[in-house]
């Protein structure tokens, strides 16, 4: 005996949505950092001059990222880096 | 596929990908080493070897992974776009591996500051590390990882489609 059985078609499950909702927070985060934080992120900002070494801005020490590292050992804050070119 | 040609494809889909987390695992070391160390030689050391694991090692992984995810996902049941957890993977290596191929630039040109001898020590201090994208990437390698363990269910319109065609030309 032949049995036709309706098969509903299945939801998206929560864990899915959860999903899409983290990566949607995580996608505005990352345009608010671009948009509000000064544009500096990418792989520019660690080098300036990045791919001409020849050029003096391959002389520029990062900007960023500085506060997570440890200060120079002779106490000076990281900003206050030798080697600056200063304007 | 046939099932010996799919197994030999999922053994190196494993063997790739497993390989990725652990390369990634051993620049984490790399990484934190360059964020907290002082001493020149080590820095120097360390960004030259990040830049080697990388290019050498991270980066042949992880294209490797994605091709082989698509041919194992093609090649099965599974199929790409018909089941969740599939594409959320999908999706999640497409974007570590986006990442991935931008920091790489970002790697090479701190290694060569680092390689090169007239580098002042105190701005070899000052380098940055990439802990921020190396700790994110490998949570993003792990999640795909539990979601290939587990396969949480969840079929998409398109799978339940293709699901429903199949089972009304299978004879009963």
């Amino acid at each position: 005996m032949a049995v036709d059985v309706q098969v509903a078609r299945p939801k998206m499950p929560l864990w899915v949505k959860v999903f899409i909702g983290i990566g949607i927070a995580f996608g505005l985060l990352l345009i608010g950092v671009l948009l509000f934080g000064g544009a500096e992120h990418g792989p520019g900002r660690h080098l300036g001059g990045q791919g001409d070494s020849s050029s003096s801005g391959a002389d520029t020490p990062p900007t960023e990222h500085s506060g997570t590292h440890a200060p120079a050992p002779n106490g000076q804050a990281n900003d206050a880096r030798p080697g600056i070119p200063t304007a | 596929m046939p099932p010996r040609l799919r197994k030999v494809a999922l053994t190196i889909h494993i063997i790739v990908s497993v390989g990725w987390i652990g390369a990634v695992a051993a620049y984490l070391v790399l990484d934190v080493t360059v964020s907290a160390s002082e001493d020149v030689q080590t820095l120097r050391a360390a960004y030259l070897a990040m830049d080697l694991v990388t290019q050498w090692s991270i980066l042949p992984l992880a294209y490797a992974t994605l091709v082989t995810s698509l041919i194992v996902s093609l090649g099965t049941k599974w199929g790409l776009f018909r089941h969740y957890w599939v594409i959320i993977s999908l999706v999640l290596t497409v974007f570590a591996l986006v990442i991935l191929v931008s920091e790489a630039r970002t790697i090479s040109s701190l290694a060569e500051a680092a390689a090169d001898p007239a580098t002042p020590d105190e701005r070899l201090r000052s380098l940055p590390g990439t802990l921020l994208h190396s700790v994110g990437g490998t949570v993003v390698l792990l999640v795909v990882l539990v979601l290939n363990v587990y396969k949480p269910r969840g079929m998409t319109a398109y799978g339940w489609r293709k699901q429903q065609e199949q089972r009304t030309q299978s004879p009963p």
